[in-house]
């Protein structure tokens, strides 16, 4: 799970053949006649070798691309597309014929900035079901969870860390500039003031958790004009703009996915569900039937599919795929 | 020293060439700020990769790592532009949270990375299926093509974007 933007660019790369396959069965899948019969053909080409199943995880990537796109910006997203693609296209040519005339200079290109763009870009980001660890320059160590995005901005009196969307643990080092900075993590909620720590933050939609595991973190809402409580080791709590509520005992979840595990501690199966379908792209929903089941249990992350096979196993409950995107889990 | 072999040692490296990088960069941005950016990322991007490489040639390494990025840094910009254009055309109550538009922005720029040079017939297909959500028969007759022709897009463009790690980029 560590290794999981890595283990997508390296190693064994997928036949050709086997990736046109793959694409012919979504052109399939995705028309608005494919039938029972053509699941059920696709279903017998994954079940058929491991590199048809290698693929399709890769087409789920791609189209997952497209369906984890925030939902109000899809209707300007083709138009912004094509825009691009016109520059990029015109610039090419262009590149070409300054290259034609030996022309230097390509410093001297035309486009006029109009905003920074690292206030509109997170710098390091996840995609889902990859994770990320990173080290910044004072020797901090930071995990990207599934999904993630921060922004990292370290100035002359302050370390900065910009938690734009999913979910970070932060091990914080002693600062190496002469006059020591302090260590933050904003969310959308608030500031995290981290009082020399192993800490894990969460974005949430509207609220944020903080969970302390060592040391000790300052809460600092939006709205609280400047003084909030301080969570010690083993503390968690959620926060909004306007307030903290009050600390809880933290969740090993909240650091266990540091090292690619679920930890489910007498967890609803709702719950679970929720938790994991962050780390596959698709729909995973649960039956209200059985929401309340509970479960408990370490679960690698790296393998979702078998998570939820796991979950079949043990539970009075079975997994089904109507669509290739949609998994829903029900009562047996 | 750039013709040493060494394990690799981001600090050394650093140190070492990290002043020339940013002059290397300033040159290609023609922006001090940009290319004080530009080199940072290219060496989080080396610290990004665990596994030690001996390094003959430093600079040559570090410049295709940062070739890379520049060329990322200006279909940004592309992106960006674009985007604020069409942001423009929307009405106030439609225009997306800060935090969307950072996510949408970050999203747009790998779709565009994964479509790149794809045929555009294939491309519009993809993107009407995918982003506005058209049926097949909408797409073909929008585009005046036959539905088959536009599965065969569907599946083409799908392809193109799965064998995207195999290009170089």
């Amino acid at each position: 799970m560590a290794a999981g933007a890595a283990a997508e660019t390296a190693a064994d790369e997928p036949d050709y053949r086997v990736l046109q396959e793959a694409a012919e069965w979504f052109a399939v899948l995705r028309a608005p006649d494919a039938g029972d019969g053509d699941i059920q053909g696709w279903r017998n080409w994954l079940a058929a070798d491991a590199a048809h199943r290698q693929a399709w995880t890769r087409v789920e990537a791609v189209s997952g691309k497209f369906e984890h796109l925030p939902a109000d910006g899809k209707p300007m997203a083709h138009r912004i597309l094509d825009t691009a693609a016109g520059r990029q296209a015109s610039r090419r040519r262009t590149v070409g014929m300054l290259a034609l005339l030996g022309a230097t200079g390509m410093g001297a290109w035309g486009l006029k900035r109009t905003v920074p763009w690292q206030a509109w870009t997170a710098a390091h980001r996840t995609g889902t079901g990859q994770s990320l660890e990173m080290r910044l320059s004072d020797g901090t160590r930071i995990w990207l969870n599934t999904a993630s995005a921060i922004d990292a901005d370290y100035n002359g009196t302050l370390r900065r860390v910009f938690l734009r969307a999913g979910e970070i643990f932060v091990e914080t080092a002693s600062d190496t500039a002469a006059t020591p900075r302090p260590f933050v993590v904003d969310t959308a909620q608030g500031r995290l003031h981290a009082l020399g720590t192993r800490f894990g933050v969460r974005q949430l939609d509207g609220a944020s958790i903080v969970a302390v595991f060592e040391g000790a973190v300052e809460i600092l809402p939006q709205e609280s004009g400047g003084a909030g409580p301080v969570l010690r080791a083993g503390e968690q709590a959620r926060f909004t703009a306007s307030g903290a509520r009050p600390a809880a005992p933290a969740e090993a979840r909240l650091q266990a996915w540091t090292r690619g595990l679920l930890v489910a501690e007498d967890m609803r199966l709702a719950d679970f569900l929720s938790d994991l379908s962050r780390y596959r792209p698709g729909y995973l929903g649960c039956d209200p039937r059985v929401a309340d089941v509970r479960i408990v249990g370490t679960y690698a992350l790296s393998d979702t599919d078998r998570v939820l096979a796991a979950l079949e196993a043990t539970l009075p409950v079975r997994v089904r795929s109507p669509l290739p995107w949609w998994t829903v889990v029900e009562p047996f | 020293m750039p013709d040493r072999t060494s394990s690799l040692n981001v600090e050394t490296l650093y140190c070492d060439h990290h002043g020339w990088l940013q002059g290397w960069l300033r040159r290609k941005l023609g922006n001090a700020c940009d290319a004080a950016d530009l080199a940072q990322d290219t060496f989080l991007r080396i610290l990004g990769k665990r596994e030690a490489v001996a390094l003959r040639e430093p600079r040559a390494y570090l410049t295709t790592i940062a070739r890379g990025l520049v060329v990322n840094f200006w279909r940004r910009q592309e992106i960006e532009q674009a985007y604020l254009e069409t942001l423009i055309l929307q009405p106030e109550s439609l225009s997306p949270s800060p935090e969307t538009r950072a996510l949408l922005l970050e999203a747009l720029c790998e779709l565009d990375a994964l479509l790149d040079r794809l045929n555009p017939k294939a491309r519009n297909a993809f993107l009407l299926a995918q982003l506005d959500g058209l049926g097949y028969r909408e797409i073909a007759e929008r585009l005046q093509v036959s539905e088959r022709m536009v599965k065969k897009y569907m599946a083409q463009a799908m392809l193109h974007c799965l064998a995207s790690g195999l290009r170089t980029p």
